[in-house]
C-alpha cells in the first residue's frame, strides 16, 4: 500500500500537483532575517517588483521596460524543505455534535483527520518535513517527524490515534508549542477556536480560569502572533459543523432549551424562538468575521471550514485552498 | 340548554392532553453541544422574557377554550329561551249535522258549543292568535290566526252543515298544524262525539275536549225496532245503554201516537248495553188506528232526553221496480238484489224489455231506443252517442269529478277512493246539457272542466213536458271486473250501494226514512214522491218539526226533499193524510255515549288565563364553531409573537 487508502487515486493524483505557497518570510532559528527563497536550491521565477536603487541590474526585466518604460525586476524563489506543523484540536468539541452524526469520533473530527491527511500527504510529497500534533487538556501529544512520502502511513496512524477528548486550552497549548518547536516553518492550526476569541474583549481581563468556566472568552492571538512574529507561516482552519452554524433543528424548539457544554459540562438555558435564532447566527457570524480579521490583519491565512455534507474535501484542497493562498 | 350529541363531550379530554402537552414543552430540553461559547456571548438575549409565563398562560386558556368550544359545537348545543308569546289557539271545530240536535236544554248542541268556544275566546287576550278548523265532509280552515275578536265574529258566523263529521281529515290535518305550533299551544275540541282513540294519538297535545253532548252519566236509546206479529200485534226490540257507572234502574214507556201503551222498569247494569225485547204489544189506540209512529222513552234520572226517546216509523216500505239490460250485469245485479225493497226485472237484450213501466231504468254499457215519456233513467258508461250527448273519445285514469256536488244521495259517498281506469269521453251539447243530470263523471285530467263538471242546473227533459223525467249518466262502467283495467273499483267501496241506495231513493222519489228498522237520521236526506203522500202541488205541502215550526218546502216538480236536523217527530202535511216520520240521531256514536264533559280535570292544554311562555330552541353551534377557531387563531397568532 503505496497511497494511503483515505482517497482515491485520482485525488491523491490531484495533490501530488499541489505545492506550498509560502510567501512569508519566517525567522530562520539562528541566524538574521533570511528569505526563504534565497536560499540554496532551485532557482524558479517568482514574481516581478518595481525597481529599488540599489537592485542588481541583470534582474530587470527589459522587455517590460520596452512596453511601458518603467523597470521591473524579476524575483525568483528557491524550491527549500521547511518543517509543515500540523495542530489538531483533539478536545470533546471536535467530535461534537454527538453520535447522531458520526457514531465514533463525530464527524468535526473525522473531517479535521481528512484535512491532516490530505495536508500531511501534500507536505510529504513536496519532501518538506512533517510533523502533527494533537492537543486536549493541557497535554500536546505529537508525532514524528515523517520526511519520506512513504512515511504518510505513519502519519496516518497517528492521526487514527487520536481520540477527542477533554477541554480546550488553547493559549496553554500555543505557548507549549511555542517552546517546543525551534525550527520555523509552515504551521497550520484545524481547531473549532470554540472558547477562544483573536483578541481579548475591551476591558475585561484575560482569565483562563473565567474562560473556562466558561464566563469569559480567552484571547489566543497572543500566541498566535508569537509565532508570526518567529517567522512561522500561520494558517488556521477555523472548522464549524453545520450543526453549529445552523442548530435550530430538532430536537431543538421553540421554548427554552438547556444546553450543555460538550466540554466542561456548564449548562444554560436559553429561550429559543426566531430572533434569538437571528441573533445566534449574527453572534457566530462575527466570531467567524473577528477571527478572519485578526488573520488578514497579521498575515495568518484564515479559512473557514465547514463539516461536509459530502465530499467537500476535494473542493477545499484543490479549490479554496488555493485561492487562499495556501497552496499552488 | 341541551346537547343533542353529548357524546361529543369525550372531545373535552383534549384539553388536559393540551395542558400536558404545554407543561411538556414548558420544560427545557437538555442538548449537549461542542460549546456554550457563542451562547454565552448573546446571553443576555436568552434569558427568559418576563412576559413569557404569562404569555403561555393565556395561550393555553385560549387554546383550552378554543378546543372547548369546537368540542362543544360538536355536540350540537341547543339553547333554549323561555319567553312569553301570544298564545296559540286552535279550535277543531266538529260543524255536522249533528250539532243541530237540540238538546234539553232547548238550545242546539252547536248554540252550546259556540257559546262555550265564545266565552273562551273572550278570556283571550288581544295577542293570541286563533285558528279554527271545522270538520263536515272533509275540513275546512276557516280562520287562520287571528285575533280572537276577529275569530269570534267567524264563530258567530258560523253554522253546522248537513254532511256527516269527517274526524278523520279533521285530525290528520290538525296533527300537522299542531305539531308545527308551540308547546304553549291550547287545543280544544270541539265536537259531540269522541274521536277514534288512535287518531288521537296524532295530536302531540291532548285537546281539551268540548263535548256538547251531556254529562255522562247517561243512558240512552240507540235502537228501537217493531216487526209485525199477528193481527195489532207487534214486537218491540231495542238497545239500551248505561254509560254510567251506577247501576240504573228506569221506566220505559212506548206510546203509541202519543199515548201511553206500554210501560215496564228496566234495570241497567253499569256501562252496558241491553238487548230489550217487548213481544207481541198491541199497538192499537184509543182510537182503533194503528200508529204511524212509535215512540220509546227510557225515564231515567238523566238529562239527554234526546238520547232517551226514539222514534219509530211503522210504515212499511214500498217496492220500486227497477228494469236492467245491457251486458256485465253481474254484479251490479247482485247488489241492486242486496238491497230492500227492490223489485228488479233484468233483460239481457233490451229488446225484450216490456212495455211496462218501471220506476227506474239502468241500461248498463247499453243504450235505450229512445228516451221514455216520464222515466228515469241511469245510463251506465254509454257505448254511443245518445239524445244530447256525444262520445268523443276514451279517457284513461280520468279524475273523479262530481256533478251538482250538492246533491243529497251524494251525502255518505267519498269518490275520492276510487279509482276508473277508463272513461268515455262525453260532451254534452251545450244548449241541452240541462236535461242531464249527470252525477258522477270521470273526466279528462289533462283538460279539467270540460266533461261533466258543469253544474246541473235543471233536473227534468225539457223535451218531456208531459212528464218529468231524468237521466242520470255515468261515464264509466261501473262493473268491477278485476284486472280488466276498463273498470273501477268502486264496488270494493262501502259508499257503492250507499250511492245506489241514495240514488234510486232520488228518482224514485222514495220514504227511505221508512222500512223495517225505520231509523232515518238527523242530517240524512229525505226524498218524498208528492204521488206518494196524495198531495195535488207542491206548494200545499208543510213540514212541521219537533220544535212545532210550521215549514214550507220547494219541492223541484214531484219530488220533496228536505233534511231534518233534529231528532224527533216530523209531520208533513198537505197530502191526503198528515205523514209523520221519526229523526233520531245521526249515528250511535253521536250519542252521548262516554263521559268527557266540558271541564274536564285532565286538561294538559294551558288554561285561559294562564301566563303563556314559549321556549325558542336555537343551535348554537355556529356560533360556537366561529368562537373556538377565532380562540384557536389567536393562540396560534400569539404564539408566533416574539416577546
Amino acid at each position: 500500500m503505496n497511497r494511503p487508502e483515505l482517497f482515491d487515486e485520482d485525488f491523491l493524483k490531484k495533490l501530488a500537483r499541489l505545492k506550498w505557497l509560502v510567501q512569508k518570510t519566517v525567522y530562520s532559528g539562528t541566524g538574521g532575517e533570511k528569505s526563504l527563497r534565497q536560499k540554496g536550491g532551485r532557482l524558479e521565477f517568482s514574481d516581478y517588483r518595481k525597481y529599488s536603487p540599489g537592485d542588481e541590474t541583470r534582474y530587470i526585466d527589459w522587455n517590460i521596460f520596452g512596453r511601458t518604460e518603467k523597470l521591473f525586476i524579476k524575483e525568483f524563489a528557491r524550491e527549500e524543505s521547511f518543517p509543515v506543523y500540523l495542530l489538531l484540536d483533539t478536545t470533546t468539541s471536535m467530535k461534537t455534535p454527538g453520535p447522531a452524526r458520526n457514531k465514533t469520533k463525530g464527524i468535526k473530527f473525522k473531517y479535521t483527520c481528512q484535512i491532516a491527511a490530505a495536508l500531511g500527504y501534500i507536505g510529504l510529497i513536496t519532501r518538506n518535513r512533517l510533523q502533527l500534533f494533537g492537543f486536549s487538556d493541557k497535554t500536546l501529544k505529537h508525532s514524528p517527524v515523517f520526511q519520506k512520502e512513504n512515511q504518510i502511513f505513519g502519519a496516518l496512524k497517528f492521526l487514527e490515534s487520536l481520540i477527542p477528548h477533554g477541554e480546550t486550552h488553547l493559549t496553554l497549548i500555543l505557548n507549549s508549542l511555542n517552546k517546543q518547536i525551534r525550527k520555523k516553518g509552515l504551521l497550520i492550526l484545524i481547531s473549532d477556536l470554540m472558547g477562544f476569541q483573536p483578541a481579548s474583549p475591551a476591558g475585561k481581563p484575560e482569565s483562563e480560569s473565567l474562560a473556562i468556566a466558561g464566563l469569559a472568552p480567552l484571547s489566543a492571538g497572543r500566541e498566535i502572533l508569537e509565532f508570526v512574529r518567529r517567522g512561522f507561516d500561520v494558517s488556521i482552519f477555523h472548522l464549524l459543523d453545520q450543526e453549529e452554524e445552523q442548530p435550530f433543528a430538532p430536537p431543538w424548539r421553540d421554548g427554552p432549551v438547556k444546553l450543555k457544554d460538550s466540554e466542561t459540562g456548564a449548562t444554560k438555558t436559553v429561550f429559543i424562538n426566531k430572533k434569538i435564532e437571528l441573533l445566534y447566527r449574527q453572534t457566530l457570524k462575527q466570531f467567524i468575521e473577528e477571527w478572519h480579521s485578526f488573520c488578514l490583519q497579521h498575515g495568518i491565512k484564515y479559512f473557514h471550514v465547514d463539516t461536509p455534507a459530502g465530499a467537500g474535501l476535494e473542493t477545499l484542497i484543490l479549490t479554496f485552498l488555493r485561492q487562499g493562498g495556501l497552496l499552488k | 340548554m341541551y346537547l343533542q350529541y353529548p357524546y361529543a363531550l369525550w372531545g373535552l379530554l383534549l384539553i388536559p392532553l393540551i395542558i400536558l402537552l404545554r407543561l411538556w414543552r414548558m420544560k427545557p430540553v437538555t442538548i449537549t453541544i461542542p460549546s456554550i461559547f457563542i451562547w454565552q456571548k448573546i446571553s443576555a438575549a436568552t434569558s427568559e422574557p418576563p412576559l413569557r409565563r404569562k404569555r403561555l398562560l393565556l395561550l393555553l386558556i385560549l387554546q383550552c377554550l378554543g378546543v372547548g368550544s369546537l368540542v362543544l359545537a360538536l355536540s350540537h348545543p341547543i339553547r333554549s329561551t323561555f319567553y312569553s308569546v301570544s298564545r296559540n289557539v286552535i279550535i277543531l271545530l266538529d260543524n255536522s249535522a249533528s250539532l243541530k240536535t237540540i238538546a234539553p236544554s232547548g238550545q242546539t248542541r252547536w248554540e252550546n258549543l259556540t257559546g262555550e268556544l265564545s266565552r273562551i275566546l273572550q278570556a283571550l287576550d288581544n295577542e293570541s292568535r286563533v285558528t279554527i278548523i271545522t270538520a263536515s265532509g272533509g275540513f275546512t280552515s276557516v280562520v287562520t290566526e287571528q285575533t280572537p275578536a276577529d275569530s269570534l265574529k267567524h264563530l258567530k258566523t258560523l253554522q253546522p252543515t248537513d254532511a256527516p263529521a269527517d274526524l278523520t281529515s279533521l285530525i290528520n290535518h290538525s296533527a300537522g298544524l299542531i305539531n308545527r305550533s308551540p308547546p304553549s299551544a291550547a287545543v280544544y275540541f270541539g265536537s259531540d262525539q269522541p274521536p277514534p282513540d288512535n287518531l288521537m294519538d296524532l295530536l302531540k297535545i291532548k285537546p281539551v275536549w268540548l263535548l256538547q253532548g251531556e254529562p255522562s252519566d247517561n243512558s240512552a236509546i240507540t235502537h228501537l225496532a217493531a216487526t209485525p206479529g199477528t193481527g195489532h200485534n207487534y214486537d218491540i226490540f231495542m238497545t239500551a245503554h248505561n254509560f254510567s257507572k251506577k247501576n240504573k234502574i228506569g221506566r220505559l214507556i212506548i206510546y203509541s201516537d202519543r199515548q201511553e201503551i206500554f210501560s215496564a222498569p228496566v234495570e241497567l247494569p253499569p256501562e252496558t248495553k241491553r238487548s230489550l225485547t217487548f213481544p207481541a204489544l198491541d199497538l192499537l189506540t184509543d182510537t182503533g188506528v194503528l200508529p204511524e209512529v212509535i215512540q220509546a222513552t227510557l225515564t231515567t234520572d238523566d238529562d239527554l232526553k234526546c238520547d232517551n226517546t226514539v222514534w219509530l216509523n211503522r210504515q212499511e216500505k214500498s217496492t220500486v221496480k227497477i228494469c236492467l239490460t245491457g251486458s256485465n250485469n253481474a254484479l251490479l245485479l247482485k247488489i241492486l238484489q242486496s238491497l230492500p225493497h227492490l223489485e228488479i226485472e233484468y233483460f239481457p237484450e233490451r229488446s225484450d224489455i216490456p212495455n211496462n213501466n218501471y220506476d227506474l231504468y239502468i241500461y248498463n254499457n247499453n243504450l235505450p231506443d229512445s228516451i221514455r215519456t216520464g222515466a228515469q233513467m241511469v245510463l251506465i258508461n254509454p257505448p254511443d252517442d245518445f239524445g244530447p250527448f256525444r262520445i268523443k273519445g276514451k279517457i284513461s285514469n280520468p279524475q273523479i269529478s262530481y256533478v251538482n256536488q250538492n246533491s243529497p244521495f251524494l251525502s255518505y259517498v267519498d269518490l275520492k277512493q276510487i279509482h276508473i281506469w277508463e272513461a268515455v269521453q262525453v260532451e254534452i251539447l251545450p244548449e241541452e246539457k240541462d236535461y242531464f243530470q249527470l252525477l258522477v263523471s270521470g273526466s279528462d285530467p289533462s283538460r279539467p272542466g270540460q266533461t261533466g263538471v258543469f253544474p246541473l242546473i235543471g233536473d227534468w227533459l225539457k223535451s218531456d213536458p208531459t212528464g218529468p223525467s231524468r237521466i242520470v249518466l255515468i261515464n264509466f262502467d261501473l262493473t268491477w271486473r278485476g284486472a280488466d283495467k276498463s273498470a273501477t273499483d268502486w264496488p270494493l267501496d262501502v259508499s257503492f250501494p250507499v250511492f245506489w241506495t241514495n240514488l234510486i231513493n232520488e228518482l224514485t222519489g222514495d220514504r227511505p226514512s221508512t222500512g223495517e228498522y225505520a231509523y232515518h237520521r238527523t242530517a240524512q236526506p229525505l226524498f218524498l214522491n208528492l204521488k206518494d203522500i196524495g198531495a195535488q202541488t207542491s206548494r200545499a205541502v208543510t213540514l212541521v218539526g219537533p220544535d212545532g215550526v210550521v215549514r214550507s218546502l220547494s219541492p223541484a216538480n214531484q219530488i220533496l226533499s228536505f233534511t231534518p236536523l233534529q231528532t224527533g217527530l216530523y209531520e208533513i202535511r198537505g197530502g191526503a193524510a198528515p205523514r209523520k216520520i221519526a229523526v233520531n240521531l245521526c249515528d250511535e256514536s253521536e250519542s252521548n255515549n262516554n263521559g268527557e264533559t266540558l271541564s274536564s280535570p285532565d286538561l294538559s292544554a294551558p288554561m285561559v288565563n294562564e301566563k303563556i311562555f314559549t321556549v325558542s330552541s336555537q343551535s348554537m353551534v355556529l356560533w360556537l364553531a366561529v368562537f373556538g377557531l377565532i380562540l384557536l387563531v389567536a393562540a396560534w397568532w400569539l404564539e408566533r409573537q416574539e416577546l
